[in-house]
């Protein structure tokens, strides 16, 4: 027999979310990679999230603040007790760094659509341009975990010490240091192109299948053991902006169950800047 | 290397990859590709290798494939 998720309740099917368009209980949240998608046509009931005003603060570079969410939720309708769905284009980049916000901001009930905006047109379910007006809460943020966190000084003590391993997800030309940016996007970003020295490379698209669902558990397992990724370690994973990490830190932390791990969003676009950073190519 | 529409043009049939020395496992997969997925970094490929047709399918990404050629069916 297969073996399970270590928390299959964060991942629900396309036909979960079709037989809860009209829960209450449920929030649908979409948030894209490209701003323009949700415009064109989003499931029924969903509020888009725009990843650069909603999910970032606005002049310091950082992720939004406690009061940014609380905002941002609010305006959703969405209470501490909602179920939340996230989902999005490009296989979900946008929708699981969203869903690791909410974690870190300790919302309790929050699921991926398994194969995002993709999977949900390709099965020909219905879409709509209609922006829903839910009815506004108050909602408040928990005290910030910041256990799923990685910042810079945690990934320069992993370069030096080897105190944590380290997964970089990114394709294997931006981390051989040839591009500095997924080859689709301008080439910016960073100062320099390579790798955070001992990173393996395990791009994010290893986590899942051709139909943009995540690998069952134990091609995960072994997917991450063959790289000497293991449940002991403290594990922390980065891409350029932080997106595409949060990817592997949710198929390792919630579908793997390994207890210590860290999504680095300042990723290679602070890192490849940091002035004496040791950097491998 | 391969250009992501060659493997794409591939979905169904039955190949060899050669692979980058990068990538994790054999130099050499035989198997049938069973998909791509598209996305802003690049294409990845998924080929359920010989002999795991069902169980274990290998991903990578179009950067680690150095060729891909269509081939018989194995011998059984």
């Amino acid at each position: 027999m297969a073996d399970a998720y270590a928390h299959p309740e964060v991942l629900v099917d396309t036909a979960w979310v079709a037989g809860h368009l009209n829960d209450p209980q449920v929030r649908l949240l979409e948030v894209d990679v490209d701003t323009a998608a949700y415009d064109q046509g989003h499931l029924p009931g969903a509020v888009g999230l725009h990843w650069q005003r909603d999910l970032e603060t606005p002049v310091v570079r950082d992720i939004a603040s406690r009061e940014q969410i609380d905002g941002l939720l609010s305006v959703a309708g969405i209470s501490p007790e909602s179920t939340v769905i996230l989902y999005g284009d490009n296989n979900n980049w946008f929708a699981t760094y969203a869903w690791w916000l909410l974690k870190y901001y300790g919302h309790n009930d929050a699921r991926i659509m398994n194969g995002g905006r993709k999977k949900w047109m390709d099965e020909g379910r219905p879409m709509t341009k209609d922006v829903p007006a839910p009815r506004q809460t108050a909602y408040r943020t928990r005290t910030p975990d910041p256990s799923i966190r990685a910042v810079r000084d945690d990934v320069l003590a992993a370069a030096r010490t080897k105190s944590s391993t380290l997964v970089d997800v990114r394709s294997p030309k931006e981390y051989s240091g040839e591009l500095l940016a997924p080859e689709a996007l301008p080439q910016e970003g960073a100062q320099r192109g390579g790798h955070v020295p001992g990173a393996a490379n395990i791009p994010w698209a290893e986590n899942v299948q051709a139909d943009g669902t995540f690998k069952p558990a134990d091609q995960l397992k072994a997917l991450y053991a063959a790289r000497g990724i293991l449940p002991d370690q403290e594990v922390i994973a980065y891409c350029r902006i932080g997106e595409r990490s949060s990817i592997a830190w949710f198929a390792l932390k919630y579908l793997l169950g390994y207890p210590n791990v860290k999504n680095y969003d300042g990723s290679w676009t602070e890192y490849g800047s940091l002035i004496g950073a040791p950097i491998e190519r | 290397m391969v250009r992501p529409e060659d493997l794409e043009s591939l979905v169904g049939e039955r190949v060899i990859l050669q692979l980058s020395t990068a990538a994790q496992g054999e130099p050499v997969v035989a198997g049938r590709i069973v998909g791509v997925l598209r996305a802003l970094d690049g294409l990845v490929v998924t080929i359920a290798p010989d002999g795991a047709e069902s169980t274990g399918h290998l991903t990578y990404h179009y950067h680690y494939v150095e060729s891909a050629k269509r081939a018989t069916p194995p011998k059984t």
